[in-house]
């Protein structure tokens, strides 16, 4: 298997898995908390067993993170504020790769002769060349 | 076609993972359909690829086969709901 393959399928699985994260993360602010309540299912481990799973008060907890209130988001789920925080340190990293990434781009494109567009060289590239003819 | 088989295959990996924590088994519903398209997808690449790049579509291939039977087999166990 090609290393660069394998690299830019992790590369693209990153920022399809970094994509959804930030939907996740970004809901709470720009939706209405009782929509998302109202939206969410109840859990079926709950209704089934009467027991709560290991998820169990997690839209709650990253309703009440959104709003500030991170005593109230422990409180419904201890791995909430750990597990946002992950979340958020991720999409922080993807942000910084991704625009590091974007300004190298660009500094390439600076570089390049012809004002950044390619097949168009610009003059002082067209004089090099017209010496290398001579010479 | 090759990245995409592989990345197909990743992410129907990703969400053969996340199905398997309690109460989400019933993503298993949208993951198995997801790999069985990119089981097809990766099947394509891999009888259009030459002997020497196949490895990113047979890569996929496993994966996505991998994906659907154990995320049947998931489903099976938690009643087709937790």
């Amino acid at each position: 298997m090609n290393p660069d393959d394998v690299r830019r399928s992790l590369l693209i699985v990153w920022l399809v898995v970094g994509s959804v994260v930030a939907v996740v993360l970004t809901t709470p602010f720009v939706v209405q908390e009782k929509s998302v309540l109202h939206l969410s299912p109840t859990c079926e481990w709950q209704a089934r067993y009467d027991r709560p799973c290991v998820l169990c008060g997690m839209t709650r907890a990253f309703l009440a993170i959104s709003r500030g209130r991170l005593d109230e988001a422990r409180t419904a789920n201890r791995a909430s504020v750990p597990l946002w925080l992950g979340l958020l340190v991720n999409e922080s990293v993807l942000a910084g790769f991704l625009s590091a990434r974007l300004v190298r781009a660009g500094r390439r494109r600076l570089r390049r002769p012809g004002g950044g567009r390619p097949g168009r060289a610009g003059p002082l590239a067209a004089r090099k060349e017209m010496k290398l003819c001579r010479s | 076609m090759q990245v995409l088989s592989l990345v197909w295959g990743i992410l129907a990996i990703i969400g053969l993972l996340i199905g398997v924590f309690p109460c989400l088994g019933w993503l298993n519903w949208l993951n198995i359909p997801f790999a069985a398209v990119g089981l097809i997808v990766s099947l394509v690449a891999m009888t259009k690829a030459t002997e020497t790049q196949k490895g990113g579509s047979i890569a996929g291939v496993v994966c996505c086969a991998v994906a659907v039977v154990m995320g049947a087999i998931r489903l099976v166990l938690g009643h087709g709901l937790v």
